[in-house]
């Protein structure tokens, strides 16, 4: 995980889910929460998500747009773009090492 | 859920509280939906700097009419009274510890007959400091309403004589309604509630103590002077709470004024 994630403490892996999510275009919170749930398989509670906005918007990984009725939706930034791609392109290199290894394993 | 709410800082639910209400009003949580916004808010609470002002609306009160202002105002000076009475409730009570000895052999005892006005005093400016958090409270706030209405007759009435207990007990009761109410609802600071149950429990304790006749004599004068110095912090916190005014910081508009929780001027 790189540093900028790994600062987030317990709020790293929901930050990644919301970052995935946002990649796909603008949400509000209740609409993360449903995506981030079909992507994990576990559901988001709103204390959760709300820590985990508030910590990107301040590093800068979000920004919230104006609100529409009640809803505010989030937008992903430049450097959440690049700190997504950072983090997928390391967890995809850690994939394929460990299934090059399972393969020799099973030889 | 939306209760649950009251719990976030001030400023974090001015940016956040009107998105978690919608995230409420979509449908249930549960017991770990809502675990998790107490783990939420308590970590709001650690971590202030998250939410930036300039972001945040200015207040999170709802707009007052100036007659509304002339309330607090009045309110304001109920909770100087209530100070007032803090020190007329300490003054009391070193009055009736200095009182004359009368009779003498084992049934001698300290005529504290001169500390009655005094005590009578402090406990009805206690009950002014109660009359001002009624008519700060907003209606929402019913329990804490009932807290304070019910002490503003149980003051006056303990103040006859500091024997009369029940009518001690009933106001003891009545101002941790008052706490919690205020409390859940946002009007009180978790610090100032948390402080004012303390006391109000701790203080009991000790009365109920001495009065079981546990303790021995020089026990018993530590802990009357410990009871009397915790039930201050009740008179101090009452008023304190009534010292923060809205100030007007826009214009008036259609009568009514959006204002800011501000220092006392």
């Amino acid at each position: 995980m790189n540093r900028e994630l790994a600062e987030l403490g317990r709020f790293a892996e929901p930050t990644l889910y919301i970052l995935v999510s946002l990649s796909g275009g603008p949400k509000h919170g209740y609409a993360i929460m449903l995506d981030v749930e079909a992507i994990s398989g576990e559901p988001l509670g709103p204390g959760t998500l709300y820590g985990a906005l508030a910590r990107m918007e301040k590093r800068g990984l979000i920004e919230a747009l104006e609100p529409v009725d009640r809803r505010r939706p989030y937008r992903i930034t430049g450097l959440g773009a690049t700190t997504l791609r950072t983090q997928l392109e390391g967890l995809a290199g850690f994939t394929r090492l460990g299934l090059d290894r399972l393969r020799g394993a099973s030889r | 859920m939306s209760q649950l709410i009251v719990l976030y800082p001030r400023a974090w639910r001015a940016r956040y509280g009107e998105e978690l209400k919608d995230i409420a009003a979509a449908g249930p949580l549960g017991i770990g939906g809502s675990i998790d916004l107490v783990r939420g808010a308590l970590d709001a609470h650690r971590h202030p700097e998250l939410v930036d002002p300039s972001v945040a609306p200015p207040t999170g009160l709802e707009p007052v009419s100036p007659q509304r202002l002339a309330d607090l105002r009045v309110a304001r000076r109920l909770g100087i009274a209530s100070w007032l009475g803090a020190v007329a409730w300490i003054f009391a009570w070193v009055v009736a510890a200095n009182g004359p000895m009368v009779g003498s052999g084992v049934d001698a005892y300290r005529d504290g007959a001169a500390a009655f006005p005094i005590y009578f005093a402090a406990l009805v400016m206690l009950s002014a400091g109660l009359i001002g958090q009624m008519i700060r409270l907003p209606g929402r706030a019913r329990a804490a309403r009932l807290g304070a209405f019910i002490g503003i007759f149980a003051a006056p009435l303990w103040g006859l004589g500091p024997w009369l207990l029940v009518f001690a007990l009933v106001l003891l009761l009545a101002l941790l309604l008052l706490a919690v109410g205020a409390w859940w609802v946002g009007e009180w600071s978790g610090p100032t509630a948390f402080t004012v149950v303390a006391v109000t429990v701790i203080g009991s304790s000790i009365m109920v103590s001495v009065l079981g006749g546990g303790a021995s004599r020089p026990i018993g004068e530590v802990l009357m002077v410990l009871f009397v110095s915790l039930l201050t912090v009740n008179w101090l916190a009452i008023g304190a709470n009534l010292q923060v005014l809205p100030s007007v910081i826009e214009g008036i508009a259609g009568g009514e004024a959006t204002t800011a929780e501000t220092a006392p001027a």
